[in-house]
């Protein structure tokens, strides 16, 4: 059994083989139980987690075979101008409203945290990571690591503020009054970003739209607010 | 054809590289590749057809090229442990700010632009 594992980790494909088949495994068990919080990225990293604690790999290993995703990874950005161009007729009947909201929540989401985590004395470096927390995770990535953050930290705490905002989100939007549902789709875009989006979805298709145009557009606005609140205070 | 989609996608990425380097700018060069095929389809220079089925399957399995960097969340355990409060207060608190000041901002601006128009019509 021994000399099996070693001689499978030798191989250079086990470590995609073992993304891969763990995201199928986390795809079919969010499509049976059909729980919010049971996000396919969730149930993947923790499965990939305990593989590689029982087994004793190292997480450089791991990681230097997923070179091929990583790839991806890095174009993953570019390809969110699709669903931003097909919402651009909404984006142009309301861009004052998407932009003012968009901009507003952007910034004061990225404001609490570093005013909180100051006050609270959180290290610099993990308060930085903090701060892209609500953008796509290809924008988060490259906005965490810019600012000299952690980006695999970053990723983290992306993933949560997806599932919670999947999980709690619209509940929370009802209790703020929150009801016109562009202002819904956006709000769930733009703080929750993809994961959100797809609770979006389920509210119907003008929510989902938006949420999907307010995640690009929200992620663009970061990139260009992260550096500037960075430059103030810190 | 993929190999074509593939080609303009990357083409985006190659321009974006390009405006990061020689604007120097904070923002990641994906971004700017983003903007710039936001730019090249607002401008009908390529058809939507041109990128639509390749960006659409990259964005249904957007989880599956992240779960490699939440993986690396095992070599953090540390240091979440060490700062859970220090991490959990600022990131919740930035949450619920973030879902009120969007959906609050949102909505009060589009119901004003929906009275103007009502108003006019």
């Amino acid at each position: 059994m021994d000399r099996l594992l070693s001689v499978a980790f030798e191989s250079p494909v086990w470590g995609m083989t073992l993304t891969l088949g763990a995201y199928i495994i986390g795809v079919i068990v969010q499509q049976k139980t059909k729980i919010m919080a049971l996000q396919p990225i969730l149930t993947a990293s923790l499965l990939i987690i305990v593989f590689l604690k029982a087994t004793g790999q190292n997480y450089e290993a791991y990681s230097d075979q997923n070179v091929f995703l990583a790839y991806i990874l890095s174009l993953s950005a570019v390809v969110l101008a699709v669903p931003a161009y097909r919402n651009l007729d909404i984006l142009k009947k309301f861009w004052k409203p998407i932009f003012l909201g968009i901009t507003a929540g952007s910034a004061a989401t990225i404001i609490t945290a570093i005013l909180v985590g100051k006050a609270m004395g959180t290290e610099l470096s993990i308060l930085i990571s903090l701060i892209p927390k609500s953008c796509t995770t290809p924008i988060a990535y490259g906005v965490s690591e810019s600012l000299g953050g952690v980006p695999a930290f970053t990723v983290a705490m992306v993933v949560l503020t997806g599932i919670s905002g999947a999980v709690f989100g619209p509940a929370l939007l009802h209790l703020l009054k929150v009801d016109h549902e562009i202002a819904r789709g956006l709000t769930l875009g733009t703080i929750s970003h993809a994961i959100g989006t797809t609770r979006a979805f389920t509210e119907g298709e003008i929510c989902g739209s938006m949420s999907s145009l307010a995640m690009a557009l929200a992620g663009m606005i970061t990139a260009f607010l992260a550096p500037v609140f960075a430059a103030i205070f810190f | 054809m993929y190999v074509k989609q593939l080609f303009w996608i990357l083409i985006s990425y190659f321009a974006g590289c390009l405006l990061w380097k020689g604007l120097g700018l904070p923002i990641p060069a994906n971004v700017l590749g983003m903007l710039f095929l936001l730019l090249i389809l607002a401008l009908k220079w390529i058809k939507l057809s041109d990128v639509e089925a390749v960006s659409d399957f990259i964005i249904s399995h957007l989880a599956l090229i992240f779960i490699p960097s939440a993986v690396g969340i095992m070599e953090y355990f540390g240091l979440f442990q060490a700062n859970f409060i220090k991490i959990l207060i600022p990131w919740a608190l930035a949450c619920i700010v973030g879902y009120a000041v969007t959906g609050w901002v949102t909505q009060l601006a589009i119901r004003a632009q929906e009275k103007r128009e009502r108003g006019r019509a």
